[in-house]
């Protein structure tokens, strides 16, 4: 028997398995007309045949924020090249949850308003990098030529409202925009979100102190949970 | 002793050598985490606008109004936290802040505790009051909370490029100066509708903000028949999401299991502080059609899976059969092989017989000079090699033909 052979009839059987497997699976999952399951309707958990309640003001919280995010160099930063390198980081795994004193078995009383909770995204309104060494400073400011830029990367339940998983430019002018909201109506307890973080060191830029190593701080980005 | 002692001391400055940088680099890695709860309004808190998880106030002029909220860290380092107000607006239906802004009540505000640091899962209990000046204007004002958390250690961070994170969560604010009648409270029920959403029966109930404050009202609806006096014994308890002045809003809630399809009235009775609206609503629940989207994505998978399940049989039982049909021929090949072996040894075997016979007294001297037979082998090997000169006279006929037919 060829190779080929082989790996054909491996496939085939692979197809048998997954197909069966598909078919199982989603067999038994099918629901009847009649059949309300557990799920509840957008915005519920409850089981079904009791009452329907709702917690008033389920409050969210908001977690997972790097207190503190290093930012990689591209390449080493040398005050003689006249060129610009780039900073990247990443902040992920922030979180947006109903809060943790709320049943999480019956629906909030945000149900169906999606918007009860979103976070926003933030930087001072002078926003500057700058760093010190021996009392000489290095610092540029955050504007719109090396802006600080944040790319939402949402999970299931989120997503990013005004700015779909699109480029947030933070400098002066345009120092907020909407990172995420919680998408999903049906009883919103979690969902997480990350973002990249890049920024530029401008050309031109010569350190006081030469290639001495500065530690350089940039802008404190703030996530805002804004309840309604 | 001494010995000891200085012992001790080494091992514990070299764990504490190893264990610092460590506990400095947790810091500047930890995550912060902020949760705000307003609490259910105590005595000398009573709110006349009823809604106790929103910063709702409605106070005299030279009066004041307070509540209090409790501050709760999910961070996994201690956190510096600091409370103040800022801003509100309303966009798009919606409380919204802007940084940019000064609140106008801000300086009317005064916390128990603005500045207060916070260890992992631990929680303050803050009271905000607001004292409104005796020659404050009548009015609804708009304002935000705002709770930030920052680390306590930021600067630990080393990096030679980094930025700080900070969390904060924001708190609609809304204070009327007046009284309920100046600062009017009040929302309608415009009306009653079923929808059939994934195979779900969910009611929409409309209400309209009319007044001047915020409304989230809380209700309960009782379900009788339209026809004959049945009812359902326990009522439907329902809370709306917060309705801004005159802004409109859906309570969606879903239909019990247990209320059986028909024709039902609702009888909707919605409270919000002083303010009690009630309405009646024909409705009518039917079966939801099982064309859900979930069904209509299960059916497609056991199609598909189905059709590759088809396809993947056929295949192996194709093979199958190939693979049968040619360990067939294999066999029948061997077999052949095998016989054309036993020939071979049969006829080798007769010859040598035959060989014995004719000079039985060489056999012992065959035996004996084994070398010989070796060197014969080779000759007998050279002798095909003979045939290749005479492969080569016909090549070369063919040659002198090709020649001579070149000539014609």
């Amino acid at each position: 028997m060829s190779v080929n052979t082989i790996a054909k009839r491996t496939f085939a059987c692979l197809g048998v398995v997954l197909s069966s497997s598909a078919l199982v699976i989603s067999l038994t999952g099918f629901s009847p007309a009649s059949a309300w399951g557990s799920g509840g309707g957008d915005g519920t958990s409850q089981s079904l045949g009791v009452t329907v309640n709702s917690v008033a003001k389920c409050a969210y919280s908001l977690s997972g924020i790097s207190s503190s995010i290093a930012m990689t160099a591209s390449k080493t930063y040398n005050p003689d090249d006249n060129s610009q390198t780039s900073l990247t980081g990443s902040d992920s795994g922030i979180i947006l949850s109903a809060y943790p004193d709320g049943n999480p078995s019956t629906p909030c009383s945000f149900y169906g308003s999606s918007s009860a909770g979103k976070i926003i995204v933030s930087v001072p309104s002078t926003p500057t990098w700058s760093g010190t060494v021996t009392s000489t400073t290095l610092s540029w400011t955050n504007d719109n030529s090396n802006k600080l830029n944040l790319v939402p990367t949402g999970g299931a339940d989120c997503t990013s409202s005004g700015a779909t998983l699109a480029t947030l430019g933070l400098y002066t002018g345009s120092v907020s925009g909407n990172l995420v909201t919680i998408t999903s109506s049906s009883a919103p307890k979690a969902c997480t979100v990350g973002n990249s973080i890049s920024s530029l060191i401008p050309k031109g830029l010569n350190s006081p102190q030469g290639a001495k190593t500065y530690s350089v701080t940039g802008p404190t980005i703030t996530y805002t949970l804004s309840l309604s | 002793m001494v010995k000891k002692l200085s012992s001790l001391i080494f091992i514990s400055l070299i764990s504490s050598l190893i264990l610092l940088p460590t506990a400095s680099q947790a810091a500047s890695k930890g995550s912060l985490g902020l949760g705000v709860d307003v609490l259910p309004s105590k005595v000398g808190e009573e709110s006349i606008i009823g809604a106790d998880g929103s910063l709702w106030f409605l106070v005299l002029p030279g009066k004041s109004g307070k509540r209090s909220i409790r501050v709760n860290s999910v961070a996994n380092v201690a956190m510096k936290i600091s409370i103040n107000i800022g801003f509100g607006s309303y966009r798009d239906g919606e409380a919204a802040y802007d940084d940019s802004k000064k609140s106008d009540v801000a300086t009317w505000a005064k916390f128990s505790e603005s500045n207060f640091s916070l260890s992992p899962g631990e929680s303050k209990v803050i009271t905000l009051t607001f004292n409104v000046p005796t020659d404050a204007a009548i009015k609804a004002n708009l304002a935000t909370m705002f709770v930030v958390g920052t680390a306590l250690n930021q600067e630990a961070s080393k990096a030679a490029f980094s930025v700080n994170g900070a969390a904060r969560v924001a708190v609609p604010i809304f204070l009327g100066v007046g009284t309920a009648e100046q600062i009017a409270i009040n929302f309608k029920i415009l009306g009653t509708s079923i929808r059939n959403v994934e195979g779900k029966r969910l009611a929409y109930i409309r209400i309209q903000n009319t007044g001047k404050t915020p409304v989230a009202p809380s209700g309960t609806i009782k379900v009788q028949a339209k026809l004959g006096g049945i009812s359902v014994p326990t009522p439907i308890k329902v809370q709306s999401s917060t309705v801004i002045p005159g802004e409109t809003r859906d309570v969606i809630f879903l239909v019990p299991a247990y209320i059986p399809n028909g024709k039902w009235t609702f009888l909707e009775e919605f409270q919000q502080g002083p303010v009690i609206q009630t309405s009646r609503s024909d409705i009518s629940l039917t079966k939801p059609s099982i064309f859900t989207k979930a069904n209509t994505l299960r059916f497609s998978i056991v199609v598909v899976s189905l059709i590759i399940l088809y396809f993947c049989l056929t295949f192996l039982r194709k093979s199958k059969s190939k693979t049968e049909n040619s360990a067939k021929a294999d066999s029948v090949e061997l077999e052949e092989a095998l016989e054309q072996i036993r020939r071979r040894n049969l006829r080798s075997q007769s010859t040598k017989k035959s060989a014995a016979k004719k000079a039985p007294a060489k056999k012992a001297v065959a035996k004996k000079t084994p070398v010989k037979k070796a060197v014969k082998k080779p000759a007998a090997k050279k002798t095909p090699a003979k045939k290749s000169p005479a492969k080569k006279v016909v090549a070369k006929k063919k040659a002198t033909k090709k020649a001579a037919v070149k000539k014609r």
